[in-house]
């Protein structure tokens, strides 16, 4: 091919993955503009353009999801983990774009007691703990036979310690006025985030610099920017200064869109190694001189 | 009659340019050397790679270790000289540093699967030495497990090595040798080595393949096999396993061979799922190997944390 006939763009992976990162910091910047500087003058608008953003983000990483996990095969152990982590990131696009929704309905009345946005967070959730729960035991429990009934009890313990929690927190006086199950589910939250936020943790801390501990680093950020939303709730706000509200305020906005965007450019990263191998570009392994 | 491979075609003396050693020096070729003198004696020369790595004096049961340079330097009277593949090479200088132990009769290879069979079932280690009409093989178990590279076998037609060509054998009567080895030999510890450095790798290339998948676990292979190929070692990942084809002059050859192995391997390994996690599959599958296994390559320091940060 002639020079003059060379596309202008030759669509690689390093060259995809650039556009990806760039585009990615991009977005969180026009949403770091959207949320501090309020360009847009009506509220409606100005919140909608950040949900739009944040469904694009959320888009990306589930599309991502689907190619990495439609590159294992079903009897491969890896094919759970990523099925299931791609499902969570589908549930939780569905709860992104049921909230764009009941905000277009309900926007002035306030939203009824039990919405799909919690169905579909809730099913994230339990998506990917499932995810979470089955690299764990390829890690830990490779002669342990307990299925996937064994995560089913941990779920159900979590429920337990949540309507624990729950309970305790209606005898202070939180949330005062509202049905027990909203409590429940306002609780069940942080207790979901804080189980998966520590396991994520762990198990990025497991793979360590390797690639396959990225698409975790997702699920900590999402742990993160809850979990201040969580001590917020609790009347955290208050016991802030204005500049610690500030940076918390930037930390949980922007946290919780990069929790999509790192896992999807990192499930992005793994499907281009686990599809092209070394013609990607993208394996610079450190190589230690063994001849001496 | 010569010792090994009878059948073989030897070149005559007379039709070589040089000294068959250094005719295997020159092609950095694995051979063997059998000369008998004018009174009779039995000698035998093995080269790996083109250097020889032991001389024996030959009697009808024993191999006794001697000076390589008394044999290069021996006039040749008779001599029967026979290019290896390596696999072959290796057996061969087993049998010549182990001491026949027992000898079978077998009625062909219905008895031989019988035998092979509770062989395994046993676990039993030891080197066999089938020869049957103009057949002769060498078969290496270990721990009753024979690996596809252990086996090599001499038809008329030339070498064939995998454990299937054996089993093809038809002729009615095999004569059975079965070998003891001497633990220090540097054969059997060479030998060790090898399955201890095969079985390792398999165990980690297995665990490996659970947690990333197969296309992952390839990639790795293409790309340790490509790290190694400047070295010229008949040294294969090939999915799950390595495939070690080659004759190593030296146990210290092997081990350097085999770091530079597992250092590909590591480094492949802490790209994808982080050193620690790499780490962990060393040692998990470093710990299952058999005692004399774990020794050998303790020797060699072929350890789990010399392979990841």
């Amino acid at each position: 091919m002639t020079d003059s006939h060379r596309p202008l763009f030759q669509a690689t992976p390093l060259r995809i993955l650039q556009i990806s990162t760039a585009g990615s910091l991009l977005l969180l910047m026009a949403l770091g503009w959207i949320y501090f500087a309020v360009p847009i003058p009506d509220a409606y608008w100005n919140d909608k353009a950040a949900d739009i953003l944040i469904i694009l983000a959320s888009i990306g990483a589930a599309l991502a999801g689907i190619r990495v996990a439609r590159l294992f095969k079903f009897e491969e152990a890896p094919w759970r983990i990523w099925w299931a982590f791609t499902i969570g990131l589908w549930c939780w696009l569905g709860g992104e774009i049921s909230g764009l929704v009941y905000d277009a309905i309900y926007w002035d009345t306030g939203y009824p007691p039990l919405t799909l946005i919690d169905l579909f967070w809730i099913l994230g959730y339990m998506w990917l703990g499932l995810s979470l729960y089955y690299q764990y035991r390829l890690i830990y429990g490779r002669q342990d036979k307990r299925g996937t009934r064994y995560y089913a009890g941990l779920i159900l313990l979590a429920l337990l310690l949540t309507a624990l929690l729950t309970n305790l927190a209606a005898s202070v006086g939180l949330a005062e006025g509202y049905p027990w199950i909203i409590l429940f589910i306002t609780v069940l939250y942080p207790v979901f985030d804080l189980a998966e936020g520590v396991g994520a943790l762990r198990l990025s801390l497991l793979f360590g610099r390797g690639h396959w501990s990225r698409p975790w680093w997702g699920l900590i950020l999402f742990a993160l920017a809850d979990s201040i939303n969580s001590f917020y709730w609790l009347g955290g706000y208050a016991w802030l200064s204005p500049v610690m509200q500030t940076i918390f305020n930037v930390i949980t906005n922007l946290a919780y869109p990069a929790g999509y965007l790192v896992a999807g450019l990192a499930l992005l990263v793994n499907y281009y190694l686990i599809r092209d191998g070394e013609i990607a570009g993208l394996i610079v392994p450190k190589l230690k001189d063994h001849t001496k | 009659m010569w010792h090994f491979f009878t059948r073989a075609e030897s070149p005559r003396s007379t039709d070589l340019p040089v000294p068959p050693e250094l005719e295997f020096q020159g092609r950095n070729a694995t051979g063997l050397i059998e000369k008998r003198t004018a009174q009779g004696e039995h000698f035998a020369l093995l080269l790996a790679g083109g250097i020889p790595i032991g001389a024996y004096h030959l009697s009808a049961t024993t191999a006794t270790p001697i000076s390589p340079s008394d044999v290069i330097s021996m006039p040749a009277g008779q001599q029967h000289v026979v290019e290896l593949p390596d696999a072959a090479g290796r057996l061969v200088w087993l049998a010549l540093e182990s001491s026949p132990k027992r000898r079978l009769s077998l009625s062909g290879g219905k008895d031989w699967q019988e035998k092979r069979a509770a062989w395994q079932a046993s676990h039993w280690s030891g080197l066999v030495e089938i020869l049957a009409g103009a057949y002769q093989a060498f078969v290496f178990f270990w721990q009753g497990d024979i690996l596809a590279v252990d086996a090599a076998l001499y038809t008329p037609q030339g070498f064939v090595a995998g454990l299937s060509a054996i089993e093809q054998i038809d002729a009615p009567q095999w004569e059975v040798t079965l070998y003891e080895w001497q633990d220090t030999s540097p054969a059997y510890q060479y030998f060790i080595l090898r399955q201890a450095t095969v079985r390792w790798c398999h165990k980690i290339l297995r665990r490996y393949q659970e947690l990333v998948g197969r296309n992952l676990l390839l990639i790795m292979d293409r790309e340790v096999n490509r790290s190694l190929q400047p070295w010229n070692w008949r040294l294969e990942l090939e999915d799950d396993m390595l495939h070690d084809a080659h004759f190593f002059p030296r146990l210290q050859s092997a081990a350097h061979a085999y770091r530079a192995l597992f250092m590909g391997i590591g480094a492949q390994m802490s790209f994808m799922i982080g050193d620690q996690m790499a780490q962990r599959l060393f040692s998990e599958a470093f710990e299952t190997n058999l005692t004399e296994e774990i020794a050998a390559l303790q020797t060699q320091r072929l350890i789990p944390a010399a392979f990841t940060d």
